[in-house]
């Protein structure tokens, strides 16, 4: 069984299942962080997407590996395009950042127009808190940043 | 110069009305004013905030003056497709989601700095909504 983590945001939690076999080597770098704690808060540019506020510490060998389809992205299904539950890696320019779409949304780098990303993990939908964390996640455009804990699932 | 004066949370700003190259929709605007209400941020156009308005003036005024995708700081763009009132703090894009990119009407351009309003937009997006309100200003 793939890898499983847990997340949990503003006393919600839910579970979600690494993508190994699209990125492993971003999977096994995140799944080495964590347990990770920190603030996010609502993207602005990829629509109903949030983000985290600080870099992400994965390993400083992890991004220079990846050059194609862009520089630090190992997944290479082209993802720009997000759907409910979809956790992506993105790094760019010095940024790590781990997002959470909780419905459509594509990701952009600013004005500068559409980005690729690596889909680290999905939330697991059959989770018993999948709904309520989804409304957890859509109240941060009116509420503000809120804390986020990434765990192992052992 | 007719203005509009816009207060987001603890900052009011003016901004000059653009009315010779949108007369109908600055027409429409100072119809339905006053406007208040709770701030939204962008979702998807970056660095602005918008009201959004349900019946007024403005919105049953389907036409698009003054037309601008490009959202220079201190813009105040009305979109007639999507219902919304939006002022720019930074270099924002009209769009409508992921199906790509609007044009809507310039009805004014705030006069001057902008950086105390992008405070308080950033504020927002840290602390959850703020008020906001637009009003013809005072001569």
């Amino acid at each position: 069984m793939a890898r499983q983590i847990e997340i949990e945001l503003d006393g919600v939690a839910v579970t979600a299942t690494l993508q190994e076999q699209r990125a492993p080597k971003t999977c096994e770098s995140f799944w080495s962080i964590l347990p990770h704690e920190q603030l996010v808060m609502h993207g602005m540019w990829s629509g109903n997407v949030f983000r985290t506020m600080e870099p992400v510490p994965m390993p400083k060998d992890l991004t220079s590996q990846f050059k194609y389809p862009r520089a630090g992205i190992e997944d290479r299904s082209f993802k720009t395009n997000m759907n409910a539950g979809d956790v992506i890696f993105y790094h760019g320019d010095g940024i790590n950042e781990v997002c959470i779409s909780y419905a459509e949304g594509q990701f952009r780098e600013g004005p500068g127009g559409i980005s690729y990303v690596t889909l680290l993990a999905r939330l697991n939908g059959d989770h018993p808190n999948y709904r309520k964390f989804l409304e957890t996640c859509a109240k941060l455009h009116t509420t503000g940043k809120k804390r986020i804990v990434y765990r192992r699932k052992e | 110069m007719e203005q509009l004066e816009i207060k987001l949370g603890n900052v009011t700003t003016r901004a000059t009305l653009l009315s010779d190259a949108a007369p109908k929709s600055v027409a429409a605007l100072k119809k339905s004013l006053p406007l208040q209400g709770s701030a939204l941020h962008a979702k998807w156009c970056g660095p602005t905030f918008f009201l959004v308005l349900a019946d007024t003036a403005l919105n049953r005024l389907a036409q698009v003056e003054n037309r601008i995708h490009l959202m220079p700081p201190g813009s105040v763009v009305w979109s007639p497709e999507l219902g919304e009132l939006f002022v720019a703090y930074d270099d924002a894009r009209l769009y409508n989601g992921a199906a790509g990119g609007l044009y809507g009407t310039r009805l004014a351009q705030i006069d001057g700095d902008v950086s105390e309003l992008a405070k308080e937009a950033f504020r927002m997006r840290e602390g959850g909504s703020k008020p906001l309100s637009f009003k013809l200003a005072d001569r």
